[in-house]
């Protein structure tokens, strides 16, 4: 096995270690916890934080890329004369796999010929089956990865039999590890009065809501997951593959959209927002003519041109990628620098008008009669009050990238069409509802996964904004 | 007597608070008003007094709400009324006036349209011509020049001053029997205050409307109420006529914020202050709520709430010492505690002067502002070409002597901010040299003018805008030892912050807090601690303490004297309270639309002032004595953009000559350390 | 005035001529003419001749910014720079990879597209406004909270899945309009009635949450409590002041996105089979033709500055505090 560090794991795994970071930071002064405390008081937004911390914890399961070491022909391993022979050097597959493909091996694995309905045992089209007595019929062949533990003549009844006995078995697997997840809880809010506070919904955070939202994910899930061991959930597409699997791989690809893109917006936003604001003169001139050009340009045209000549460029430079998750992976990047490039301006403006409003204030001038110099300024006094518009844009951003990927990659200027997205999911299914009778699963399953997703992130950037916003505060107090 | 026309019982009023039960702010507010009277509620901010106004008419915000007690008009109890009923109530029999005429008006409806609304809602006022010159009539009789053209203008185009009129002309506007005005004059200049208020008193003798004024100036309420209450912590502790709370307070909560208002016979003891701050809502009370700050506490006032004693229409009060008929040891004999008594005694003065006069190196002076101007560029047009100049500040010399306080004294407007930011270097001037120590300030590079901010630092007027919310104290105060790279190690510095907070009297446990865990006061407190941290000669005070309650006022103004005689501090103080100013400053300089008109000594100039304007200005200062000869200026201050000829304040003044309107004026000297520049002042043979 | 939209002008086409500059680099700075070439004819026919040909024929032959071998002024007309970008200010938009005029196109696209984006918009903000009154009149009520879950709902909502579900449901299941197509005259009704529904669908939520925000925020302001002060009812407070207040921002925002209509709506477009810019774009995109992209970047910009000065314009119109400056 050999372990791939594809760029955008790099970066993701940077995220997470910067976001730990912050937490402690966070944890640490107060008036920076303060609003944070404020979004879990919000019961919404902490029934939205187990739904997020599950797509995390997939996205970055996935994050983990390795080339497995190719098994040698069997024979030649056991023939004594190789075996004290120096070993040869390691063959490695051009396929890079991940953790997830590892944790979901047999969805991977479990291939049929072609499309499938949900938890179906037969396919979803008739074929011509030759039969041992040499008779050809039509029908709908058994599928090859599906019920396989149901005895010969499968019934609707027997397999809603099946499906019942394993479901119960998830939903109380599932339900197990909730309560020791309520227990773990129970004892960490134990001074605030531990499992009788968190069902009275006394506690300072909003646990029950939290607890609650997790056991129907855990029930869920381990439903879901005991009816994966043995059926597609979801069922097969078009080349026969467990379309749960594709979901659960296109969360990654989001989450990298979704967070990537900021990592190169919110820089040039900071920078350039403040010091137009704060420096004024031709800095804010120029700063402010940028923008101008950049919005001005329809941001889907700016993003397709980039993108074709990316793909240009790709494919007169195909000797510098090994395999094709390298290739598609510096796409990916490119579609988020391309994303953030395009969409700074936004949060920069804000930033410009937020600086306007601070340098005016009289903390920033008594720091000047002080002698302190700008650059200390900007980044001592107006950044760190400026921040809570990034925090608020970057929570709303998040939800507005994932959707953008979908209509991207529909369009064919968003990620590599070898790589697994809900836009690419949208877009390979596309016509499938015009079929007689209609395929609906992959689109259902895409866009349902992309809906709860962008919901839960949706719920939990209102509950920042509310946290966050002075203005939003004071329209609070009002009612 | 006359039955009264509101009468306010046991009013309570709550808020939400969080996920917790809802917390009183008002508990128990009674009161009567009678026709064409004027009942001021007073206290500190967040005692309850806009909470009760709202209450009244039913217009508190979503989250509070008036659970108990009557609201009485003529017999009627407003509370328990509908809905639509009390909306014809409001408007009609009961109208309001705001503190923010800026922000209470309709930005996008002219005054015609604003003004035409209430006639309509509550009348039929007939024809749109009709309506419209009723509309004249009434800011005819708010004193608003020109209305036939003002009706159809909208509220950005008009002054503060005129605003506020437009807003009491709305209230007006159908004779109301009760007006409730809620700070009506605190966002106005003096002399813009002295007019309202004098319009608002001309309008109720003329139409007998019952006032509740609510302000936490006492200055206004002793020349406008007929009535005193005094709310503190959502009671009224204290209810009075006018005459008998400025001659003997009893409850001393009122006593202590009578005794801080700043004077100048005060200045040898310092102010009365009022140790704590006014409690949140929601603590919990076993007893009298004022106790804990209370130099007069008893046991008993622990234990239980004193019920409010005495006959509400000549003097009652809420304080266990009434009870006891101890008659609480009022120093009736302290001239001081009389609001602008009058004349102070003589040999007071001689003493203060011959301190002044004692002071090291005071004739030497540190700072020396030669013809000063500060011109700001107005473009226009394709090319951004210059047009005009707003002229902020058009030629100003002065002096501060080291350990002096020179106050530089002016409405909004004139300029007085521009100097303070020109001394600082945070703006640049025109013209003229500001001089420091012998140094031109203009000459300074770079590294000189680093240095140079050791030496002069700034306190600002806004105790929450001053200090940046995410900083930790520590951090706020050791910016500018950072900044000028004072300290070597962080210990030494941390050793420097405690000495500091020490000094301007913060335990060292504040180092670890935020500013919004402080207190107003206890943060310009933090504030001053900045500005000494890198222990400068001068500190320009911009307005320090006009956002403070006044007991607040009074411990922030004490420590400012304190810092002073022990530091040989030199300030340069600027402000529109007066009060302060006769208080802390050795010498006084009077600001008019970017000129002094008026310097001198403090008691010179305001015992004496010898300038149309500053005669002006202090009588326009609202104050117990009745002053017969009470100037109330005409218009406003013109803008600097376009400053009239000649002495610019030639077309206020009373006194204006011809000659007035085509010559500056120079600084006259009148006496040994007083100037004014008016022509009038001259000798003959100069004329 | 003058001398303000005189400046606004120049400031314009400063502007056009940055992103002119910007598309030019893009197009055959980073990429060559070569590198399109390729593209266009496919790796299997690629011979240097081809190449050339291909360039010859689309006038890519000449050089970038500076012909040294033309006379006199033709030294900078006769470049790729002059005739493939400062020709687009004068709306010289060349052809289309299949040899028809952009401009042409251009000009017949136009009308299908405001068929469908005008409606869209209009009915789009007539709801949104309405339902965000409505929120914000009943205010941290049931409905109020509940509306606001269900904005955010929709607005979780990817576009796609409105215009596919919507297709599937209207046209196929029920039957009730045609799945797409375009046709002139009143019988295009027929065939923009689901892509206006759905584009409709897909804008509420989001919409009806930003003006419940404008509105909410207009009342908490202090002349809202003075108007109530007078004794008006709740619906004349609303209407006479607070909805007098945010149609400030609410038509000066409307005013800029009004000229961006015109570029069409881009997935519904092509999903309906309306033929409009939006579609011919992503075919554009699609066939990756550079010189549609390119005249069709130049349109966008044209028209947001549009929106801009429209923008500026509108507001010394409504607000009395810009109009008397």
């Amino acid at each position: 096995m050999k372990i791939v560090l594809l760029w955008s794991d790099g970066l993701l795994w940077g995220l997470v270690l910067v976001g730990l970071l912050l937490v402690t930071q966070v944890r640490r002064h107060e008036h920076l916890a303060v609003p944070w405390r404020r979004v879990g008081q919000s019961r919404v937004a902490m029934a939205c934080l187990p739904v997020l911390l599950f797509f995390v914890c997939v996205g970055l399961l996935d994050s983990m890329h390795f080339r497995p070491q190719l098994e040698r022909a069997p024979g030649a391993a056991a023939s004594p004369g190789t075996a004290v022979a120096a070993p040869a050097a390691p063959v490695y597959s051009v396929e890079v796999l991940s953790a997830l493909d590892q944790v979901l091996k047999t969805l991977r694995a479990s291939r049929e010929r072609t499309y499938s309905a949900p938890l179906a045992t037969h396919a979803y089209v008739k074929e011509s089956i030759d039969r041992p007595d040499g008779t050809t019929v039509r029908e709908f062949p058994r599928l090859a990865h599906a019920g396989m533990g149901l005895a010969a003549p499968v019934t609707p009844a027997s397999v809603a039999a099946d499906l019942l006995e394993r479901g119960a078995i998830g939903a109380l697997a599932g339900g197990g590890g909730w309560m020791l997840v309520m227990l773990l809880l129970a004892w960490v809010v134990r001074g605030e009065g531990g499992l009788l506070a968190i069902v009275r919904d006394t506690t300072s955070l909003r646990w029950r809501a939290a607890l609650a939202a997790l056991l129907v994910l855990l029930v869920v899930t381990g439903v879901l997951g005991a009816w994966a061991l043995e059926y597609h959930v979801l069922g097969t597409d078009k080349v026969g593959q467990d379309v749960l699997y594709l979901a659960l791989k296109s969360v990654r690809t989001a989450l990298v959209i979704g967070t990537l893109t900021t990592v190169v917006m919110l820089p040039l936003a900071l920078a350039l927002g403040i010091a137009a604001g704060y420096l004024q003169g031709w800095v804010d001139d120029a700063v402010q003519f940028v923008y101008t050009t950049l919005n001005s340009i329809p941001s889907v045209l700016l993003i397709a041109a980039a993108v074709l000549l990316m793909q240009v460029f790709i494919d007169g430079h195909a000797d510098l990628f090994q395999t094709t998750a390298e290739r598609a992976d510096l796409r990916l990047l490119f579609l988020c620098v391309i994303l953030g490039l395009t969409s700074w301006t936004g949060l920069a403006r804000l930033l410009r008008a937020e600086a306007l409003k601070l340098r005016e204030l009289e903390y920033v001038q008594a720091a000047r009669a002080l002698g302190v110099s700008s650059l200390g300024i900007m980044a001592g006094h107006v950044a760190r009050n400026a921040m809570h518009l990034a925090i608020i844009t970057l929570a709303m951003e998040f939800s507005g990238l994932v959707l953008a990927e979908a209509v991207l990659s529909y369009i064919g200027v968003g990620v590599d069409p070898s790589m697994i997205s809900f836009g690419s999911m949208i877009n390979a299914a596309r016509l499938e509802l015009s079929r007689e009778p209609a395929v609906w699963w992959s689109l259902a399953a895409a866009f349902s996964f992309m809906f709860v997703l962008v919901l839960a992130a949706n719920l939990l950037a209102d509950a920042v904004r509310d946290a966050f916003d002075p203005r939003v505060a004071g329209l609070r107090g009002a009612r | 007597m006359s039955s009264p026309l509101l009468r306010v019982e046991g009013l309570v009023t709550t808020v939400e608070n969080g996920s917790g039960p809802r917390v009183p702010v008002i508990d128990g507010v009674s009161f009567d008003v009678r026709r064409g009277e004027t009942l001021a509620l007073v206290g500190e901010s967040g005692c309850g007094k806009s909470m009760t106004a709202l209450s009244l008419v039913r217009l508190l915000p979503d989250a509070a709400q008036a659970v108990a007690g009557r609201v009485l008009l003529e017999g009627v109890d407003l509370l328990g009324l509908p809905e639509a009923a009390m909306r014809d109530v409001r408007g009609r029999r009961m109208a309001m006036i705001f503190q923010e005429p800026g922000t209470s008006l309709n930005p996008v409806l002219t005054l015609g349209e604003q003004i035409g609304e209430v006639l309509r809602r509550h009348a039929d006022p007939g024809s749109r011509a009709t309506e419209r010159s009723r509309v004249i009539e009434l800011l005819q009789s708010v004193g608003i020049a020109e209305p036939a053209q003002r009706v159809d203008e909208y509220p950005f185009q008009l002054s503060g001053g005129m605003r506020q009129r437009a807003m009491i002309a709305m209230a007006l506007a159908l004779e109301p029997d009760v007006l409730i005005a809620d700070e009506p004059t605190t966002a106005l200049d003096v002399t813009i205050q002295a007019q309202v208020l004098e319009l608002l008193r001309d309008l109720q003798r003329r139409r007998g409307t019952a006032i509740v004024l609510i302000t936490h100036d006492l200055g206004v309420v002793a020349s406008m109420a007929d009535r005193i209450g005094v709310m503190y912590a959502g009671q009224l502790v204290e209810v009075a006529t006018r005459k008998a709370f400025l001659s003997g307070a009893l409850h001393p909560y009122s006593r202590k914020l009578l005794a801080a208002i700043p004077a100048f016979a005060r200045r040898a003891d310092g102010l009365a202050v009022i140790r704590g701050q006014v409690p949140a809502p929601g603590t919990v009370w076993s007893g009298c709520r004022f106790a804990d700050r209370c130099e007069e506490v008893l046991s008993s006032c622990r234990d239980a709430l004193p019920t409010l004693i005495g006959d509400a229409e000549r003097h009652a009060v809420r304080c266990f010492r009434a009870v006891l008929g101890e008659g609480v040891d009022l120093p009736a004999a302290d001239p001081t505690l009389m609001l602008r008594e009058g004349e102070v005694r003589r040999d007071a003065i001689v003493a203060e002067a011959l301190h002044a006069a004692a002071q090291p190196d005071a004739r030497k002076p540190l700072l020396v502002l030669e013809g000063l101007r500060v011109h700001f560029p107005i473009r226009r047009g394709l090319l951004r070409r210059t047009v005009g100049h707003v002229r902020a500040v058009d030629g100003v010399s002065l002096e501060i002597g080291r350990g002096q306080t020179l106050a530089l004294v002016g409405e909004s407007g004139c300029g007085k901010t521009t100097v303070g930011k020109a001394i600082l270097g945070l703006t640049a001037a025109t013209a003229g040299r500001v001089c420091f120590d012998g140094e031109d300030l203009a000459q300074l590079g770079r590294s000189a003018l680093r240095r140079y901010r050791r030496r002069v630092q700034i306190v600002f007027q806004d105790p929450f805008g001053s200090l940046d919310p995410r900083m930790q104290v520590s951090e706020l105060v050791k910016e500018g030892l950072r900044a000028q790279s004072i300290g070597i190690s962080e210990a030494e510095r941390d050793a420097r912050v405690r000495r500091l907070l020490d000094q301007v009297g913060l335990p060292a446990s504040a180092m670890r807090r935020y500013p919004h865990e402080f207190s107003g006061g206890q943060r310009q407190r933090l504030a001053i601690a900045r500005a000494l941290a890198v222990e400068p000669d001068l500190i320009v005070c911009d307005e320090p303490t006009s956002a403070l309650d006044v007991s607040v006022q009074a411990q922030v103004l004490n420590l400012l004297r304190e810092l002073q005689r022990a530091l040989g501090l030199s300030y340069l103080f600027i402000t529109h309270n007066l009060a302060a100013v006769e208080f802390i400053a050795d010498r006084v300089a009077v600001m008019y639309l970017g000129r002094i008109v008026e310097e001198g000594a403090v008691q010179a100039v305001l015992r004496d002032p010898r300038h149309p304007y500053t005669q002006a200005l202090l009588s326009a200062v609202p104050g117990v004595g009745e002053q017969s000869d009470r100037i109330v200026l005409a218009g406003e201050i013109p803008s600097p953009v376009n400053p009239p000829s000649g002495c610019s304040f030639h077309p206020r003044c009373p006194k204006a000559q011809p000659a007035c309107r085509e010559q500056v004026p120079n600084a006259i000297r009148l006496a040994d350390d007083h100037y004014a520049a008016c022509q009038l002042l001259a000798p003959r043979s100069a004329l | 005035m003058t001398s303000y939209l005189l400046r606004r002008l120049v400031y314009a086409l400063v502007i056009l001529l940055a992103v002119n500059l910007l598309t030019f680099m893009l197009f055959f700075v980073v990429n060559t003419p070569d590198d399109m070439a390729r593209m266009q004819l496919g790796s299997k026919r690629v011979t240097p001749e081809a190449i050339e040909r291909w360039k010859q024929e689309k006038g890519y032959d000449k050089p970038r910014w500076h012909n040294p071998e033309a006379p006199g002024i033709e030294q900078f007309t006769r470049t790729i720079f002059f005739e493939k970008s400062v020709r687009l200010f004068l709306f010289e938009f060349g052809n289309d990879i299949d040899g028809r005029s952009i401009r042409g196109e251009i000009l017949d696209r136009a009308g299908p597209s405001l068929a469908l984006a005008v409606p869209v918009f209009l009915v789009g903000l007539a709801l949104n406004v309405t339902f965000a009154l409505a929120m914000a009149l009943f205010r941290a009520s049931v409905l109020d909270l509940w509306g606001v879950v269900v904005c955010i709902a929709l607005m979780s909502i990817s576009s796609l899945f409105y215009i596919i579900s919507g297709q599937y449901l209207v046209s196929k299941a029920f039957a009730l309009v045609p799945i797409s197509g375009f046709s002139g005259g009143w019988d295009a009704l027929r065939f923009l009635a689901l892509p206006i529904l759905v584009g409709v669908a897909a804008g509420i939520g989001s919409g009806t949450r930003f003006y419940r925000t404008l509105f909410l925020e207009e009342m908490g302001r202090d002349y809202v409590r003075t108007a109530r002060a007078k004794g008006l009812p709740e619906s004349a407070v609303m209407f006479r002041h607070v909805l007098r207040n945010a149609l400030i921002p609410i038509l000066t925002g409307v005013v800029a996105v009004i000229p961006t209509l015109f570029m069409g709506s881009l997935i519904a477009e092509s999903f309906f089979g309306v033929p409009g810019l939006g579609s011919y774009t992503i075919d554009a995109i699609q066939s990756q033709d550079f010189s549609v992209v390119r005249s069709m970047v130049y349109l966008g910009s044209v028209l947001y500055i549009v929106g801009l000065v429209l923008t500026d314009i509108s507001y010394t119109l409504v607000d009395p505090r810009v109009r008397f400056e």
